[in-house]
């Protein structure tokens, strides 16, 4: 970690902001590729391996709902009501894992003078892109099947939640990223601050059949719009009473804000 | 330009400070060929993180410029990539074409097959070869020099100095940062040793070579094949 009060003067390279761009996009591109392919490994297994969790979150949410005899409350099977709203949410935990280790990830790199902290971010969140798709697939096509079922609403509502879980990850940890360059502890903090999500943030259950007293609460959480947003695009029988993609679009921004304040004043 | 205004930087060792650097000042011109002698265990990790951008000191301003290079260093490489497809990798990171840092490694690293199999079936002479071929392929303004200019057996040795002197001679600067004032002897032109905090400024080889004298052995650490470029 950068540490000390004084300076370090930035590198000035004199370049269009085209070429900028192109050079950004190349060391994005490359950083990207460097993490699919050792995440590949030699045969492609450990790759595989990460999607057995979200899989391992479906079926115990599963067996949660026959134990405790609960149905789905909205007209489809528990399957596919569960999947509605924990592919978005894995979306969402898993880009916020992969932006919240770039700073170890990518310290061995930074002295390569191209390659900064921000090359890092956009990578694993553009990694964890491809990854939500190939969840996507994997889980759609598991439930088809397994079990002849599979449905989609309406799929560029269901892809504006999903990518709204994405957002919010990422900028929820970038903004971690940037408090934790004045104390580690925020690291802890973020993750600590991430464990009552799950329940929160209308997984498995839906915003509609809560009391309103809850909902006023319940509402200012900004994953729990997003996941909505996505069950609605998903679902055939389901519309959202509350679901707003402004008001993630706000949370958003406010904490990309901070994280690049945070992040880009307490360096060079 | 590179270097240092006025800088301190210390670390604590338990309850004490260790003072690497205090109110130290160098100026070293893009295309200069500086060597910054450390005493083993007196900061010269450091410096390099200094000097690398990834340390910010405790006071003054560290300078750095554009297009520095670290040489020899294989922190790009993965375990899991070919030796070709890494190099492929690192082109796109220092933008220079891919096909042409592909085949001057395979060329100048001299690996054989090899050079198209996983990094981790390599060993660390051939891992250092690659590294050391990667960072002479691309065109750096400035390289950045963790105690080793050259790696390998000694024909290997001679040809990366060759080639490295070649890029000097066309104006491409190098700051050395090490223990062990050998290295850079033929390929450096001032010489500064660090002492209680202060960038000590020598007369030549012979002087920096007796600032060090008693405290440092100028043969230590010869067996070390890969530049350590210390980042944790």
């Amino acid at each position: 970690m950068i540490s000390g009060a004084g300076t370090v003067s930035r590198p000035v390279a004199g370049e269009s902001f085209s070429e900028w761009l192109r050079v950004q996009l190349q060391l994005v591109l490359a950083l990207a590729e460097r993490d699919v392919r050792s995440r590949l490994g030699e045969n492609g297994f450990g790759f595989a391996m990460s999607f057995m969790a979200p899989l391992a979150w479906i079926a115990a949410t599963y067996l949660a709902f026959a134990m405790l005899g609960r149905t789905s409350p909205v007209y489809t099977d528990v399957v596919t009501f569960i999947i509605s709203g924990l592919i978005p949410y894995a979306t969402f935990r898993h880009v916020v894992t992969a932006v919240g280790r770039t700073r170890s990830t990518v310290r061995g790199l930074l002295i390569y003078p191209a390659v900064t902290e921000e090359h890092a971010v956009a990578s694993a969140a553009l990694v964890e892109v491809l990854n939500s798709a190939i969840l996507l697939g994997v889980v759609f096509a598991a439930n088809f099947l397994l079990f002849g079922r599979g449905e989609m609403d309406d799929p560029l509502t269901f892809l504006w939640g999903t990518a709204l879980c994405w957002a919010l990850g990422v900028s929820y940890a970038y903004a971690f990223l940037g408090l934790a360059r004045f104390n580690d502890r925020f690291n802890q903090i973020g993750q600590i601050l991430l464990r009552p999500s799950f329940f929160l943030s209308a997984v498995f259950f839906t915003a509609n059949e809560l009391p309103d007293y809850l909902l006023d609460v319940l509402s200012w959480n900004p994953l729990l719009h997003a996941v909505e947003i996505a069950r609605d695009g998903m679902l055939l029988h389901y519309q959202s009473r509350v679901a707003s993609g402004s008001y993630a679009l706000l949370w958003i921004a406010a904490m990309l804000m901070i994280g690049a304040v945070l992040n880009l004043t307490r360096r060079d | 330009m590179w270097g240092f205004v006025d800088c301190t930087r210390y670390y604590m060792t338990g309850d004490r400070p260790t003072v690497v650097l205090f109110q130290a000042s160098l100026v070293v011109n893009t295309g200069e060929k500086v060597a910054l002698l450390v005493r083993p265990g007196q900061g010269k990790s450091t410096i390099i993180r200094l000097l690398a951008g990834l340390d910010r000191p405790d006071g003054g301003t560290v300078l750095r410029d554009a297009g520095g290079w670290p040489l020899g260093y294989s922190g790009w490489f993965q375990a899991d990539m070919t030796g070709e497809a890494n190099v492929r990798s690192l082109a796109q990171v220092a933008d220079v074409d891919p096909l042409d840092l592909a085949a001057f490694c395979q060329d100048f690293a001299e690996l054989g097959e090899m050079y198209y199999r996983p990094l981790k079936l390599y060993s660390p002479t051939m891992k250092a070869r690659l590294a050391m071929a990667a960072s002479l392929g691309i065109p750096a303004r400035t390289y950045l020099a963790d105690d080793k200019i050259a790696t390998g057996d000694e024909a290997f040795r001679r040809k990366t100095t060759e080639v490295l002197t070649a890029r000097l001679a066309e104006g491409c600067g190098l700051i050395f940062v090490g223990s062990n004032p050998r290295q850079a002897k033929d390929v450096c032109e001032r010489f500064y040793v660090v002492s209680e905090g202060e960038i000590v400024p020598c007369d030549g080889f012979d002087h920096a070579t007796e600032l060090l004298a008693g405290t440092n052995d100028p043969d230590a650490d010869e067996s070390a094949e890969v530049p350590v470029f210390d980042l944790a």
